[in-house]
């Protein structure tokens, strides 16, 4: 019996340990990108490191909101992610929904074909978007980013959506069938307030990777007034001139700030979400 | 259960707080002093510019612009007109928009700068004159504007000039050199030279003047410790100031460069390497080759280990620091050096890279073929390069491309690498890009891996040169140029 309880306390103080390993991995460099933000340019590179800082010099925050369009960017690249997310969100859990309410005809077919869509690198796209939106009219604007992030998105996201609206039992649909409930209510009453996890896990997949997207904007947008945040932290560093680091972890750290906040207050749902999905037979 | 679980949560939840809290706990929230300076030097400047500007005359290193309307030939007449230049990010991005202002003024057009991430920047350039042909004008690395100019994407500039240049707009005021490399391919004018580039010698001035050093190196060697000229004396004095082979040195290295991949082909050319002929044959399989390959093993022996993972940042830093007494870089290297907290402030000297064949780099400025705005571009070209231009950009870090602009003593006093600089354009001849038109980064590629191979020993210089060699003649056949 004790050496039972032995090995227990054992084998937790082991997976603290690891646990503990595992959280300095991952927040060291969160760290390091924050403790970096509040440097002066000479703090940064040394050949000591300075891991704890005495004095919070706010230099590299004056400078990336004084001398660059960052806020723009940051504007820029929250109404893109948040319209990509919106909209993503609305088309994915109806594509969704339809896909595992209806039965028709190349249904698998059609299924199948979303995933092949997202199985192609979205590198390949990038110069053929470039030709149809310059004709179109559409380079350099936040619509166009828009739609063409959506068109990256909507494969993942109507493959997440059709695992969660498959949890839903049909007896529910067809109890409110008898109640003389549309399908359109079906789906904003009944099937939408049933999926709320799941849609908040599409949410931030969509959003975080809206956010983050580099290779597109960089060839879609030009103008400094339609750039988003990752074009603008690549626009600091810089070639055969030192790159300033401490601005760009300072702008490292705005970029984090949506991420992180979406991450905290839709976690109870990623949790109850990513669970939907891992129960589903 | 539920209050349980809630405890655990706010305790993990202060848990992180007090971390974070306890790293930065006793933190003062400051700006700096280098900060605060510079606020003040921007305030200073802004004052200075707005009484310029009250006085209608714009005044940079002692000499008044008076001839920004270029000869009289920009007077308002692009009104309604709008001009597209791309700049890559960063000091490119400083100095076109800094004189846009002044351009828009004159001329009535307006000026759409576009910046773009310095990694990107070519690739995004090409999709535009390929595709969207919204770019004028094209400031581009020289050997990409010749790569453009065989393709046919950038305008041919003599007639352009014959037509609209005012009439005291000079070229033969550029250096001749540098007007010859950047501006001709294939027998036409393609390019102006907006920013020279050139490798230079970074040396540690109160090394080599210091007396007991200067006595340690004559007991050594038998002969004075100076400035090395030659790559023979490089060489020497590397491994005088290597502590693995001079215990006594004051610094653990004598000798230091970016020798990431992609940068190693620089030190090749400057010493005296080569990489095409002006027939397009490859020009590296000979004695200067060879000599060039071991000339880089030599120095090895006096260079950090980890100096194949050193890339711009961290081979200037190192530099900084004070670990090396010497280093070869960009003109850019200066910044550092000088930069508040860096060890060898005011300690550095500036020289020809020894041997006297140092790289070339630069930027060019072109017309996009494509451009509906052709005349406004080669306005805007001729009023960034013409004599008043120049004067305008030095202070972005574009350095002047004009023998007169080198000439104006305030210009001379205002940066100690001008001198060399000069005379560093009266031997750089070759290219840091290859410049063989469609295939110059697979080419310099090329390049780098031999030489990487030859720096872990896997093969002798000989080898190096040679299978360079044979790799860029079936490129270049592949090319099929006329």
């Amino acid at each position: 019996m004790k050496s039972m309880k032995k090995k227990r306390i054992l084998q937790s103080i082991g997976l603290g340990a690891a646990f503990l390993v595992l959280g300095v991995l991952f927040i060291f460099p969160l760290y390091w990108t924050v403790i970096t933000s509040f440097k002066t340019s000479s703090q940064v590179f040394v050949e000591k490191p300075v891991l704890i800082l005495d004095t919070l010099y706010l230099d590299n925050y004056i400078e990336i909101f004084q001398k660059s369009h960052v806020m723009t960017f940051f504007k820029n690249s929250l109404l893109i992610a948040g319209g990509t997310t919106l909209l993503s969100l609305i088309l994915a859990s109806m594509a969704g929904f339809g896909l595992c309410r209806y039965g028709f005809k190349g249904k698998k077919t059609l299924q199948n074909s979303i995933l092949i869509i997202r199985m192609i690198p979205a590198l390949v796209y990038t110069i053929p978007y470039y030709i149809i939106y310059n004709k179109l009219h559409l380079l350099d604007t936040l619509a166009g980013l828009i739609m063409s992030y959506i068109s990256f998105a909507l494969p993942m996201a109507i493959w997440l959506a059709i695992s969660f609206f498959l949890d839903i039992p049909s007896e529910i649909y067809e109890s409110a069938e008898i109640d003389g409930c549309s399908e359109f209510k079906m789906y904003t009453r009944i099937a939408l307030p049933l999926v709320k996890a799941g849609l908040a896990v599409i949410a931030i997949l969509v959003f975080v990777g809206a956010w983050n997207e580099f290779g597109l904007a960089l060839v879609l947008q030009s103008s400094d007034a339609k750039k988003t945040l990752p074009i603008g932290i690549a626009s600091m560093v810089q070639t055969h001139k030192d790159t300033p680091s401490g601005s760009l972890a300072a702008a490292g750290v705005l970029a984090m700030i949506p991420a992180v906040i979406l991450s905290m207050a839709t976690q109870k749902y990623i949790v109850k979400g990513t669970m939907a999905g891992a129960v589903k037979g | 259960m539920k209050k349980r679980k809630q405890m655990k949560k706010f305790l993990a939840a202060a848990f992180c707080g007090i971390l974070l809290a306890g790293s930065l706990s006793g933190c003062k929230v400051a700006v700096s002093d280098e900060a605060k300076s510079e606020s003040a030097e921007n305030t200073q400047t802004a004052k200075g510019e707005g009484e310029e500007e009250q006085s209608q005359a714009i005044v940079k290193y002692g000499t008044e612009l008076t001839n920004l309307n270029l000869d009289g030939t920009l007077h308002g007449q692009y009104e309604g007109q709008t001009l597209t230049v791309p700049v890559m990010s960063g000091d490119f991005e400083k100095a076109v928009s800094a004189v846009a202002p002044i351009f828009e003024e004159l001329s009535g057009a307006k000026v759409v700068i576009e910046s773009i991430p310095g990694e990107q920047y070519t690739d995004k350039v090409q999709l535009d004159l390929n595709n969207t042909h919204k770019y004028d004008v094209v400031l581009s690395p020289i050997a990409i504007l010749h790569s453009f100019a065989i393709a046919g994407k950038v305008e041919p500039l003599e007639e352009l000039i014959q037509t609209y240049a005012g009439e005291s707009y000079d070229i033969d005021d550029f250096l001749p050199g540098l007007f010859q490399t950047y501006g001709y391919y294939d027998g036409k004018l393609v390019a102006i030279p907006y920013k020279p580039d050139v490798m230079l010698l970074f040396y540690r001035k109160d090394l080599f003047e210091d007396e007991a050093v200067k006595a340690a190196y004559q007991e050594k060697y038998g002969e004075e410790l100076k400035v090395p000229e030659t790559n023979e004396e490089m060489v020497q004095v590397a491994e005088f100031f290597t502590k693995s082979q001079n215990p006594d040195s004051p610094v653990d290295y004598g000798y230091c460069a970016m020798m990431l991949k992609g940068s190693t082909r620089l030190l090749f050319f400057n010493r005296g390497g080569d990489d095409i002929d002006e027939n397009l044959k490859p020009n590296m399989n000979n004695g200067e080759g060879i000599k060039a390959m071991n000339l880089i093993l030599d120095l090895q022996k006096s260079a950090p280990k980890e100096w194949v993972q050193m890339g711009w940042d961290e081979a200037n830093q190192f530099f900084a620091n004070g670990n090396a007494a010497m280093m070869e870089q960009w003109p850019g290297l200066w910044l550092t050096c000088q930069a508040e907290g860096s060890a060898v402030k005011d300690k550095v000297g500036v020289a020809v890279a020894p041997g006297n064949t140092p790289t070339l780099g630069g930027w060019g400025a072109s017309i996009a073929s494509e451009s509906q705005n052709k005349e406004l571009a080669w306005k805007f070209i001729e009023f960034m390069t013409s004599k008043d231009g120049e004067l305008l950009k030095i202070e972005n870090t574009m350095d002047p491309c004009r023998a007169s602009t080198y000439e104006i003593p305030q210009v001379q006093d205002s940066s100690e690498l001008y001198e060399a600089l000069m005379e560093s354009f009266n031997y750089a001849k070759t290219l840091a890009d290859v410049d063989v038109p469609y295939i110059s980064s697979k080419l310099c590629d090329v390049m780098e891996t031999y030489i990487q191979q030859a720096m872990e020993g896997s093969i002798t210089p000989e080898e190096a040169v040679s299978g360079m060699e044979k790799e860029f003649t079936t490129e270049i056949e592949n090319l099929e140029l006329e």
